[in-house]
C-alpha cells in the first residue's frame, strides 16, 4: 500500500455524527452523511460533501423515500432550488471534535424547518413584527 | 453514492468469501484540488463482521488505552480488515456487493 501523504480521516470515527459550526460560531447541526463521487478515468472515489438535514438523517436511517422527499422540498424552497443540506469540502474550515463551516447557519438545511414556519406561517399571524416579550 | 449506502455493502473476497460489511472508511486528502484544498480521496475501508468497539477506535484510531478496555475490544472483534481502495475489484452500488481482487491477503495478525 503506498504511503498516504495528505490529512487523514476516519470517516466514521471523525466525522459522521459531528457537530457543524458555522463561521459566526453557531451550532449548525450534524453531519449526518458524506457525498462519495466516482471519478470514471481514474477509478478513485472521492468525498465531496458533507450531507446535512433532516432529509439526509431519515435517508441514513433507512426512510429513504421520506429522506428524498425532504431533501427535494427544502431545496424547492431556496431561491436558487441548490440544496440546502450539501455543505462541500471545500467550505470546511477546520476538521476536530466540531467541524468548523466558513458559511451561514442561515444558508443550511439544518435551520431550514424554522425558516419555512417563519416565512409561510409566522409572518401571516396579525402582530409578527415584534418580538415576544 | 452515499457513505452510508457503502457501509450498507457486503465484501466478498476473489474466492466468494463474505468477510462483513464496510465499517469505515479512510479519507486522504490528497485529491485533485477543489477550491483552495485538495479532495477526499478513499484510501481504504475497514471490513468486519461484528462491529464491537469499532468506533472506539481501537482497532484502527491509533487510540492505545486504557489498555483493559483495548483487550476486551479487540478480544471481541477478532476479524477486522483494513483494506486499501486498490485491492478493490469491482463494486457494484445497486446489489451494494464489492468484490476484492484475487491478489489480496489479510493481513497478518
Amino acid at each position: 500500500m503506498s504511503e498516504a501523504t495528505g490529512r487523514t480521516l476516519w470517516a466514521a470515527l471523525q466525522l459522521l455524527d459531528r457537530q457543524l459550526r458555522d463561521r459566526h460560531d453557531i451550532l449548525c447541526g450534524n453531519v449526518d452523511d458524506v457525498e462519495l463521487t466516482y471519478d470514471d478515468d481514474e477509478k478513485v472515489l472521492y468525498a465531496t460533501a458533507i450531507l446535512s438535514g433532516p432529509g439526509r438523517l431519515a435517508r441514513r436511517m433507512g426512510r429513504r423515500r421520506v429522506g428524498d422527499w425532504l431533501v427535494a422540498f427544502f431545496a424547492s424552497t431556496t431561491v436558487d432550488g441548490h440544496d440546502p443540506s450539501r455543505i462541500p469540502f471545500r467550505v470546511v474550515r477546520n476538521f476536530g471534535p466540531v467541524i468548523d463551516l466558513a458559511v451561514d447557519a442561515d444558508d443550511l438545511a439544518s435551520f431550514a424547518t424554522e425558516r419555512w414556519v417563519r416565512d409561510h406561517v409566522i409572518s401571516h399571524i396579525p402582530g409578527n413584527d415584534h418580538a415576544a416579550e | 453514492m452515499l457513505l452510508s449506502e457503502l457501509f450498507a455493502t457486503q465484501v466478498h473476497t476473489a474466492d466468494g468469501r463474505l468477510l462483513g460489511p464496510v465499517r469505515d472508511v479512510r479519507l486522504v486528502q490528497d485529491g485533485p484540488l477543489d477550491g483552495f484544498t485538495a479532495k477526499f480521496r478513499v484510501d481504504a475501508i475497514v471490513v468486519a463482521r461484528r462491529s464491537v468497539g469499532l468506533r472506539l477506535g481501537y482497532h484502527h484510531g491509533g487510540v492505545r488505552s486504557p489498555w483493559v478496555i483495548r483487550r476486551v475490544v479487540t478480544a471481541l472483534s477478532t476479524e477486522v480488515h483494513t483494506i486499501p481502495w486498490t485491492d478493490v475489484a469491482d463494486h457494484d452500488p445497486e446489489g451494494q456487493r464489492l468484490m476484492l481482487q484475487a491478489t489480496w491477503k489479510p493481513a497478518p495478525s
